[in-house]
């Protein structure tokens, strides 16, 4: 080895700050799981747990194996293939942040079928406006994985 | 002179054909992408010159139907000269292939194509060296840049045919010929030698993410998600475009408008056909107020396939070249492969089950990678009954949303039971294969965008002219009463076998057709959401539409009277045991 990642470098705050995520995670997917297999409604000030098979159930599925990601790879993180399983989880939440941030763009725009071409402006922010689901809530903690991958790649 | 582009699968022989010619071939990153030859014309000082995109090919001894093809190209092609791809970062794989094709008394340049992935990997090649050793045109070229392709071509003229006993002299130390795979492969090693070092390498980030994504234990979660964002996109993209817009575009302009300037009017045949056939409502005759109930060859025929399918098929095709290009589906492969090898088939038959889902013509096609008679007769039944295409899934969505989950798994459920069961019956021998898996590559929006235009531009080609000579010919028979009497005729199957109204029967012959209007007109009957479920099963797996059929003819010959025996098979029982499951459930 010639030179050292920029990630050896505070090495116990990245496994601090993974290891809090993660777990914030992991319970997001567990509740998301038992939320939609006992069918009940979960809403809490500006979170809201999606109920539904896809959303509820796959999505849910989803959250809890990037917390497990998260959990796995959080050790070690200048090893390259440790970051490689935080970034996935990372992934995995972008994916379905993502989606719910692209459905609700298509859903924000259109009229509506008794309303005219376009939506109007207070239906239109209307439907930004909260409670969010977990993968929202997660996404900009998710995000510091890039600010890891830069690190990474900075030598020492 | 006639130039032929060979290499082996994924070395970015496609990519030059598109570059060199101005013709437009597919490119994606996984093998086995081009599976029959294409001709083009190059500009060359001031002559056309032929030039042909042959499939991949690992060596001059053919594995699959593809690599036959490039054989037989190969054979016919005697005179022409060969420009032979090879991945710089495989050097020794690749000259393999070449040696062989120089041995058979062809005139070889060499593209070292793919060298920044070399320098990227810190693999340094002596290009000049190996020049010299072979005796031909060595050029180290970027496929995706244009890099080198123009000094490749300049060069083409310095190819003369080589002995390759003075190979062997020139490489100095090989003490043999090169008759025999082993000698070719020690010859190949002496050369290599020569010519390549390998410096250190680290494994970047891609590369481990490109580890994880294939093994199980973190590449199925992996997979999941990526199917979630998949669907979840998909439906998203056309439920704005369909119910957001286009909807009410046909319904309450475009409809109301033929209704009024059109011609005839309510109960003439003409306008029936046309526009609308009309409801009765109270023995009265009704206008139609959506183009789902109208019918017409106007309303229903262009609103099915631009109205919903459209948008539905260029999101799909969208989605698929990006994670084509990036370099998933090889991924994917490898992940599923000891599932699909439990029905006789192996990882790759992954991809013309992918290509199905969104036109089942191509994936016929793409069935050529699988190495045997079997693999390609099963994968072909297997996905023109059980797979549905995107424009199916299109409407699917828009007619029957609750519901399609269902449906997806009960066919889903169908391709692994007949494929097991398929694979028990018919004789043939399932090969292992090694599956290649290149890396992941940033995708290119120049290459996205053309796939995405000419798939798309393609699919309307062929649906448009089809969904509205489908919905005129669905109206006549309905109006020559033929529909009827079919439909009283096979009442006791419709309604006792399969639990479904015998007016099924129309849309059943549309279906022969399009599938996509097939279910659109399934929308019209009146009948309960399970008798809908069961009806847009049967749509699904009887006949392939008329295009595939095709197709299948084509690409199967008489091993599709085979298909056509399972087929039959699969819809009576399949068709039936969805009955009784509905029976059992006490909803039928
Ligand atoms: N990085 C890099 N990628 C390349 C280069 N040339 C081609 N590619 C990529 O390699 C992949 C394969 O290219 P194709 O042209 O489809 O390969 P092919 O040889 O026609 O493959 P088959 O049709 O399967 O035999 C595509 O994703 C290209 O974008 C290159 O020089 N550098
Ligand atoms: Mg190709």
């Amino acid at each position: 080895m010639t030179k050292r990642s920029g990630l050896e470098k505070n090495n116990d705050l990245y496994f601090i700050y993974f290891l809090i995520l993660g777990l914030a995670t992991l319970a997001f997917g567990i509740t998301d799981l038992i939320v939609t297999i006992t069918g009940s409604e979960y809403s809490i000030g500006v979170l809201n747990i999606p109920n539904d098979g896809f959303r509820g159930g796959w999505g849910g599925l989803i959250i809890l194996f990037a917390g497990i990601f998260y959990l796995s790879g959080l050790k070690d993180l200048y090893e390259i293939h440790q970051l490689a399983k935080v970034v996935m989880g990372s992934i995995l939440i972008w994916i379905i942040a993502g989606t719910d941030i692209f459905a609700m763009i298509t859903e924000s725009i259109p009229g509506g079928e008794d309303g005219g071409w376009f939506n109007t402006a207070q239906g239109f922010l209307g439907t930004y406006a909260p409670p969010y689901a977990p993968a929202i809530f997660l996404l900009p903690f998710s995000l510091v994985v890039i600010f890891c991958i830069h690190k990474y790649y900075k030598k020492i | 002179m006639k130039i032929l582009l060979m290499g082996h699968p994924n070395v970015g022989k496609s990519v030059f054909f598109n570059r060199l010619t101005a013709a437009n071939i597919i490119e994606s990153n996984y093998p086995g992408t081009t599976v029959d030859y294409t001709k083009g014309y190059m500009r060359l000082e001031g002559k056309d010159i032929e030039i042909i995109d042959v499939p991949g090919t690992f060596s001059l001894e053919p594995k699959d139907k593809a690599e036959e093809v490039a054989v037989r190209m190969l054979h016919e092609s005697k005179g022409s000269k060969v420009m032979c791809v090879i991945d710089a970062s495989k050097v020794e794989r690749g000259l393999y292939l070449a040696l062989e094709i120089i041995e058979q008394g062809f005139s070889v340049v060499i593209a070292l194509n793919m060298w920044d992935v070399a320098i990227d990997k810190n693999i340094d090649i002596d290009a000049k060296k190996l020049e010299q050793i072979l005796g031909i045109p060595v050029v180290p070229t970027v496929g995706i840049s244009g890099e080198g392709i123009f000094a490749l071509v300049s060069r083409l003229k310095d190819a003369t045919p080589v002995k390759v006993e003075d190979i062997v002299e020139r490489t100095e130390g090989i003490k043999h010929k090169a008759n025999t795979p082993d000698e070719r492969w020690a010859l190949i090693e002496g050369i290599s030698k020569k010519i390549v070092t390998f410096g250190e390498y680290q494994h970047t980030l891609k590369d481990a993410i490109g580890d994880f994504t294939v093994k199980p234990a973190t590449g199925i979660p992996f997979a999941i998600a990526v199917l979630y964002g998949f669907w979840s996109i998909f439906g998203s993209f056309a439920g704005f475009f369909t119910d957001g817009f286009l909807v009410k575009i046909f319904d309450e302009h475009w409809l109301p408008w033929l209704q009024a300037v059109f011609p005839g009017g309510l109960g003439n045949w003409f306008y029936a056909l046309i526009v609308d056939v009309g409801h009765l409502e109270n023995g009265v005759l009704a206008a139609s107020d959506n183009c789902f109930e109208s019918f017409g060859a106007l309303s229903s025929g262009l609103f099915v396939p631009v109205g919903v399918v459209l948008p539905a098929i260029f999101i799909f095709y969208l989605m698929l070249a990006l994670l084509e290009d990036i370099g998933y589906m090889p991924r994917l492969a490898v992940l599923i492969d000891t599932v699909l090898h439990k029905i006789g088939l192996h990882g790759y038959a992954i991809v013309p089950s992918v290509l199905a889902l969104g036109c089942n013509v191509p994936a016929v096609g793409a069935t050529r990678i699988l190495e045997t008679k079997k693999q390609r007769f099963m994968m072909m039944t297997l996905l023109a009954v059980f797979i549905p295409c995107g424009a199916q899934i299109g409407i699917m969505q828009d007619v029957i949303p609750g519901s399609i989950g269902f449906v997806m798994l009960y066919l889903m459920a169908g391709y692994f039971i007949f494929g097991y069961i398929l694979n028990k019956v018919i004789p043939g021998r399932i090969p292992e294969i090694l599956m290649d898996v290149p890396p992941y590559q940033k995708p290119m929006s120049r290459n996205i965008s053309r796939k995405v235009w000419m798939r798309t531009s393609g699919f309307l080609k062929v649906a448009v002219p089809l969904v509205i000579f489908g919905s005129l010919l669905v109206n006549v028979l309905y109006l020559a009463g033929t529909i009827d009497w079919l439909g009283n005729i096979l009442a006791p199957m419709f309604e006792g076998w399969f639990g479904v109204p015998r007016e099924t029967a129309g849309p059943l012959v549309a279906a022969f057709l399009r599938k996509d209007l097939a279910v659109a007109q399934l929308s019209a009957i009146e009948m309960t959401k399970y008798q809908m479920i069961s009806a847009v099963v049967l749509v699904s797996i009887y006949f392939p539409c008329i295009a595939t059929f095709a197709m299948m003819l084509r690409e199967g010959g008489k091993t599709f009277l085979g298909s056509l025996a399972v087929l039959l098979v699969v819809v009576f029982t399949w068709g039936g045991l969805l009955h009784l499951l509905w029976k059992l459930m006490g909803v039928a």
